[in-house]
């Protein structure tokens, strides 16, 4: 009995460390790594259909991604649901609603349209993710090559990807929580390579769009506020990336603030609303479903609602550690 | 049977959850240029938010609404734009007229719940707080919001599937 005493506990956690590391290996250079599944995802030409996954919600797309004429060019198409489209060029991003009859057209902001899911800079990514290899899997057919980014805090979460060992393209993407169960999977189901697309494949199925009510995203930011905000519990590694003011009918009232803010992979939003002598009663609610976490609060006169794919403590903390100055009149 | 009484009739059905799915859309866009039927609209959900007992179970209504506004996408209007076109007189009083007849909605149906939060709610996973989840004004604040981010997420709102109650309460 005592062999098993206090010396086998270490054994054991040697044994499983071991394991555990024969498991993964470092990416090697993991700037040329991000670099790679960057470029594979923007140069090359292909063509495939991908699901998003969440819990047991589905849904599938069709992309087109090509050059033409030197400039790249990427068609979505979204399966199921309603009819949904994606066209983005080198100019502009356009979202066509058909039922709607509208068109959402972005400028001057990066959308992370899968499998480009890695943007420059990369080295914001080795700041606050490690990143190592971890294997081998199969997916839309193809051998790839997982690559793991592990958060080196708890302020956000990991990520898994797994790029074709021939083309470096992201077959799959993974976002895992704190207990490394997934929450969202992106992945191929079928992708071939096509480096004589068809310009055809890459216009919008909706020519006669012309009439379409035009939406333009993202709109300017408010000349001036009466009210300015401090986030101490802003977690690091994350900047922020727009600053709107949004009115919509799903939100009574005047226009509000919208900020969001990433770190490259993930996410969050904080609405900033002046209760405007509505009786609103306070209350605060914390909900997490797949990866986002949803936080809802008062700071004095102002609303704060902070939403996004990070953990439910992190947008707890922003939420709570917000402060808002009113200007002096 | 007139069409603006088989319009009311359809806006009775999609009220007590009864409307067919194809004909949701089309009622909310009769919504959106049709004053008369904004304002039997917001008529039907004060009345209906005043009687209902907060003790049934809730009419699922909000989620197929939060579902049609998903799908449309939500005009930005900022403060002051460049190049953007100004709302008319007309447009700004309609948008006024639904703004204060949903805060009256949300003052009444707050007056009848004192038993609205005042205390953090928690839903995670295999867990979840009833009146978190499935108490409309939630509901309709979480999609709304969850929405508005998706839009503003550099992660496409093409790339996501939809969040509804249910899958809230799921996790």
């Amino acid at each position: 009995m005592k062999v098993f005493g206090k010396g086998i506990i270490p054994v054991i956690g040697l044994l499983v460390s071991g394991v555990v590391q024969a498991g993964s290996e470092p990416a090697g250079d993991p700037l040329s790594l991000l670099s790679q599944l960057s470029h594979a995802a923007h140069d090359q030409s292909y063509s495939g259909t991908y699901v998003v996954q969440r819990g047991s919600e589905m849904e599938s797309s069709r992309i087109v991604h090509a050059h033409i004429h030197g400039e790249e060019l990427t068609r979505i198409e979204v399966l199921d649901g309603r009819p949904r489209e994606i066209i983005r060029d080198g100019k502009e991003t356009r979202c066509y609603y058909p039922v709607q009859h509208k068109i959402r057209i972005e400028k001057g902001y990066t959308r992370h349209l899968f499998p480009a899911l890695i943007e420059v800079p990369y080295e914001q990514y080795l700041r606050f993710y490690d990143i190592s290899r971890v294997g081998m899997n199969r997916v839309a057919g193809r051998e790839c090559q997982r690559i793991l980014l592990r958060a080196r805090d708890r302020q956000r979460f990991d990520h898994e990807f797994c790029a074709d060992v021939d083309t470096d393209l992201i077959l799959k993407a993974v976002t895992y929580d704190q207990h490394h169960d997934p929450l969202e999977t992106l992945l191929f189901t079928e992708v071939s390579e096509d480096d004589h697309a068809s310009p055809e494949l890459l216009k919008s199925t909706y020519p006669d769009s012309a009439q379409w009510k035009k939406v333009f995203f993202p709109p300017p930011v408010a000349d001036h506020l009466p009210y300015q905000w401090r986030i101490p519990a802003l977690p690091s590694g994350f900047s922020q990336i727009l600053q709107m003011s949004i009115q919509t009918s799903a939100v009574p009232g005047a226009p509000f603030e919208h900020l969001v803010f990433s770190d490259g992979l993930s996410s969050f939003s904080i609405f900033i609303r002046p209760l405007q002598g509505e009786d609103f009663h306070p209350f605060q609610a914390r909900l997490q479903s797949s990866a986002l976490s949803y936080y809802s609060g008062t700071v004095g006169q102002h609303r704060i609602v902070v939403v996004g794919e990070v953990p439910q403590e992190v947008v707890t903390a922003i939420g709570q550690s917000m402060t808002i100055t009113e200007e002096a009149h | 049977m007139v069409m603006e009484d088989m319009e009311l009739e359809r806006l009775s059905a999609a009220m007590d959850g009864e409307l067919d799915d194809e004909k949701l859309p089309r009622l909310l866009g009769g919504c959106r240029h049709d004053p008369a039927l904004q304002e039997s609209w917001y008529a039907f959900h004060v009345i209906g938010e005043t009687l209902r007992d907060p003790q049934l179970p809730p009419v699922r209504l909000h989620s197929r609404i939060a579902q049609a506004l998903k799908e449309e996408p939500t005009v930005l209007v900022p403060k002051s734009s460049v190049g953007s076109v100004p709302l008319d007189g007309a447009t700004q009083r309609r948008w006024l007229a639904m703004a204060a007849a949903i805060a009256v909605v949300v003052l009444t149906t707050a007056l009848l719940r004192p038993s609205l939060p005042a205390n953090p709610v928690i839903a995670q996973n295999g867990q979840s707080t009833p009146a978190s989840t499935e108490n409309g004004v939630s509901d309709r604040d979480i999609q709304t919001f969850v929405a508005l981010h998706r839009q503003g997420s550099p992660l496409s709102e093409f790339q996501t599937v939809d969040y509804t109650p249910q899958t809230i309460a799921q996790r």
